[in-house]
């Protein structure tokens, strides 16, 4: 059992509507900010804009930003799959971001932060065409897609 | 502060100055963003009698409160100026991905005036705004420039540019962005070539303040509604390009210069037909649920090369029904070429149409054009555009525009457009309150500040006979108002046009962003009043009844075989009723009660 | 017998095929046929051809049909 948003390239158009509404999400201090840049997914096209991706954590089996963190911050949940980075004890080193080889881990301020897969997921319900979903994980669909995220990275 | 983001970048081209100004909230509310905003800023600053190439003139890229606040389709922005083309004052409004980057990056408006004296870019990363040294990227076609200022700048920066046809000051070039969207109309991009700016640069951060979010959600849902009914899954499907089948079908679609509402070969430049043969996915702008733009590539066995977006509808009418080529290959080289160049795809259209009627009726020959250009000639007429962008041979009267090449040959009646601008791509005798529209508007031959094809051709509130002029002044007021609030919200019109209820669910948005409750009556009364203001503007650049006009191919000759043949357009008619409604004297001027009432004196 | 020529347009192209491409394809009908019975023929519900056209000029599902004629049929859309 294990939880994870999954990405279908197929159906991408390139809106960057997911982005938006799950910048909404972490917007603090009773302010409510549509803020693209401290998005947990984020969209790029590859060279010949024959892809548009959405880069979203694959909550890795083995996962490397984990690994890479000097202050043990990032952890892997048994129950649930999902790996979270302990905001109080990042320290904004950038280490996990250059060691997830998917692009899917971000400095926003002085915090590195990654998709830990919202009860309601905003960028699911955001997206107009069904190419993000809450799903459950599993191995072959996370190397697919964990192949297309280093075919086109960020 | 909600919706808006509080500044306004005022800069300086001349003396290469920058100043970051507070946003007027008071004119804001009164004028909401986008087409408003700046047009007031135009009536109160601008030297009305100005060269619109000139230093004295202003050039304004603006977005509206609603822009990125996950209202419907939220990712648009405008380009406001005194038009070269049209000599009127104009709004080019383009998508893409460039609005994101100017909202984020913090500021609601530039305003540029005066002239660089060597070639510029503005560079735009939120706090740091500078001017940089274009020397390396003037004369480059705009796919050049938006890759070599990347490589400069930053990976991550959106691009708005001119290419060598704004350079070239064409009258009808186009502000490009994304390589592939534009703000192709009124010749805006002759402005910013004419202040030798040759691109504006950007990346942004910050975040777009909204008061109810829980409101905005519902736009989501919404989104859901529109693309699982039959009109959002065709318009997702076959983008723009699906109207062609309508407009043909209607005998509405211009052919031949106008002469015609039927294409023969309407079903070879069709939304099925690039699906079949150069579509390679949709693709949607930034923060819209409706997939309709078209990521195309010509095929392998093509005659042709390339690849870019499009063709948009407006192009496979002017680049291919006006001048009766009907080759999708030819028609997509054409307008690649046009983006490339940085052209607007309908007055090239425009343009090339009076060129092929001057030739056919013996006005413009072979030697003076350098070539024959008859009707359906592709080849030729890519030769044509090139020209045109580069001012080469014939192409260098060619950029002046039709209603100039009419003139000069000497066959006025020829110019199929108004107030010096091309129409659109809706035939005014098969649809006669687009006649209305098209007379009205304030920057000549638009459709976009308020298309009756809904009411006119749909039906949608309630059926209408389009050939008559029954209660078309009513209608065409109506949409006008409306879409000068939406445009001015800084939001795409789309599905705002394709709802029954499109103005009431914008005035829940606009609430829902900016925390002040707007009514549907409230937001019509905006709307109006920023319609009136840019009459104004016009009023005091000369514009009055006399510029309300439509050729006589339109109001004098009868409509052709099909679907409302023998109908003409009626419209001193409908002028005299619109005039009436609107509160407007018999010269089509405001007056001042009107005035007055909408806070406009 | 009479033969038509049919063009399907925009969604109604892909939900019911018509022929090879949007070009549109020929259709053998009883003599004395309308509209209502051609579309009968494609399985399209009354409600979903907006505009029905025939030799250029406006019909509707009780116009009769003969041989030669031109048919097209649009679902509803919008314009831009």
């Amino acid at each position: 059992m294990g939880l994870r948003i999954s990405f279908n390239e197929e159906l991408c158009t390139n809106c960057h509507l997911c982005s938006m509404f799950c910048s909404l999400t972490f917007t603090r201090n009773g302010i409510f900010e549509f803020r693209p840049s401290i998005a947990r997914v984020r969209v790029v096209e590859n060279e010949d804009e024959t892809k548009y991706v959405a880069h979203v954590c694959l909550q890795c089996e083995t996962p490397a930003c984990a690994e890479a963190c000097p202050e043990e911050a990032v952890s892997k949940d048994p129950e649930t799959g999902i790996v979270t980075i302990n905001e109080d004890e990042c320290i904004g080193c950038g280490m996990c971001v250059d060691a997830c080889e998917f692009g899917c881990v971000f400095l926003v301020g002085d915090k590195a932060v990654k998709c830990e897969v919202c009860d309601d997921p905003l960028c699911v319900r955001a997206c107009a065409v069904k190419a993000l979903e809450l799903c459950e994980w599993d191995e072959e669909s996370v190397l697919e897609q964990g192949d297309l995220y280093r075919e086109v990275g960020l | 502060m909600n919706g808006w983001m509080g500044t306004i970048l005022r800069v300086d081209l001349t003396s290469g100055g920058i100043v970051k100004e507070p946003l007027d909230v008071e004119m804001a509310a009164a004028y909401v963003g986008g087409r408003g905003l700046a047009s007031r800023i135009l009536y109160d600053e601008l030297n009305m009698g100005c060269d619109p190439l000139g230093p004295e003139n202003m050039l304004i890229f603006i977005t509206g409160p609603l822009t990125i606040t996950g209202a419907l389709s939220s990712g648009r922005y405008m380009v406001v100026t005194k038009s070269p083309l049209t000599g009127t004052v104009c709004t080019s409004n383009s998508g893409g991905y460039f609005p994101e980057a100017f909202k984020t990056a913090g500021y609601d408006a530039i305003v540029f005036t005066g002239r660089a004296e060597r070639p510029v870019y503005l560079l735009v990363q939120d706090d740091h705004v500078e001017l940089r040294d274009a020397s390396g990227l003037w004369g480059r076609d705009v796919p050049a420039t938006c890759e070599k200022v990347r490589r400069e700048t930053h990976r991550g920066v959106r691009v708005a540019c001119i290419g060598p046809a704004g350079e070239n000051l064409v009258r009808y070039a186009a502000v490009m962005n994304d390589v592939n969207r534009a703000a192709a109309r009124s010749g805006v991009g002759a402005v910013m070539g004419s202040k030798n700016l040759k691109a504006v640069v950007v990346r942004g951060t910050k975040g777009v303040r909204v008061a109810d979010p829980e409101s905005l959600l519902k736009s989501t849902i919404i989104a859901d509604h529109i693309k699982k009914a039959d009109l959002g899954i065709a318009f997702g499907e076959f983008g723009t390009p699906l109207f062609v089948d309508v407009m043909n079908a209607n005998n509405i679609m211009p052919t031949q210069n106008f002469r015609l509402g039927f294409f023969e070969e309407g079903d070879e430049i069709n939304g099925a037909e690039i699906i079949d043969r150069t579509l390679v996915r949709s693709k949607a702008c930034y923060g819209c649920a409706l997939n309709c733009g078209r990521n195309t590539r010509l095929p392998e066995d093509s005659k042709y090369k390339g690849r870019g977006d499009g063709p948009e509808y407006e192009t496979c009418f002017s680049l291919g029904s006006n001048i009766c080529v009907g080759d999708l290959d030819a028609l997509t080289r054409m307008n690649y070429l046009c983006n490339e160049m940085g052209l607007d795809t309908m007055d090239a259209g425009t343009t090339l149409g009076t060129v092929m009627e001057l030739f056919e009726m013996g006005r413009l020959t072979e030697k003076e054009i350098g070539f024959p250009l008859n009707w359906g000639d592709a080849d030729n007429s890519l030769k044509l555009l090139s020209m045109i962008a580069r001012l080469e041979g014939f192409g260098r009267e060619a950029a002046m525009g039709g209603k100039f090449l009419a003139d000069a040959y000497d066959a006025p009646d020829v110019f199929m457009g108004s107030k010096g601008q091309g129409f659109a791509g809706y035939h005014p005798r098969g649809m006669v309150g687009q006649g209305l529209l098209y007379a009205t508007s304030p920057e000549g031959g638009n459709h976009t500040t308020g298309n009756t094809i809904q009411p006119e051709i749909n039906g949608i509130p309630e059926p209408m006979d389009p050939l008559s002029s029954e209660g078309k002044a009513e209608m065409v007021i109506s949409r006008q108002d409306e879409t000068a609030f939406i445009d001015s919200c800084g939001v795409c019109v789309f599905p705002y046009m394709l709802m029954e209820q499109g103005t009431e669910i914008i005035a829940e948005f606009y609430s829902a962003v900016v925390g002040v409750t707007h009514t549907e009556d409230e937001v019509r009364k905006i709307g109006e009043r920023i319609f009136n203001l840019e009459r104004l503007v016009n009023h005091r650049l000369g514009f009055t009844r006399k510029d309300d006009t439509l050729p006589k191919r339109l109001t004098q000759e009868p409509h052709s075989e099909g679907i409302g043949e023998g109908n003409t357009v009626p419209l001193e008619e409908m002028l005299e009723k619109y005039y009436m409604l609107r509160g407007w004297d018999r010269e089509g001027v405001p007056a001042e009660e009107k005035l007055k009432e909408l806070g406009l004196l | 017998m009479i033969r038509v020529s049919v063009r399907l347009s925009g969604l109604l192209r892909n939900r019911y095929k018509a022929g090879p491409s949007s070009k549109g394809e020929e259709v053998q009908l009883r003599a004395g046929s309308t509209v209502a019975d051609l579309l009968i023929e494609y399985g399209i519900e009354p409600e979903k051809a907006h505009l029905i056209v025939v030799n250029r000029l406006k019909g509707d599902l009780s116009t009769t049909l003969k041989s030669g004629d031109e048919v097209r049929i649009l679902p509803l859309a919008a314009g831009g």
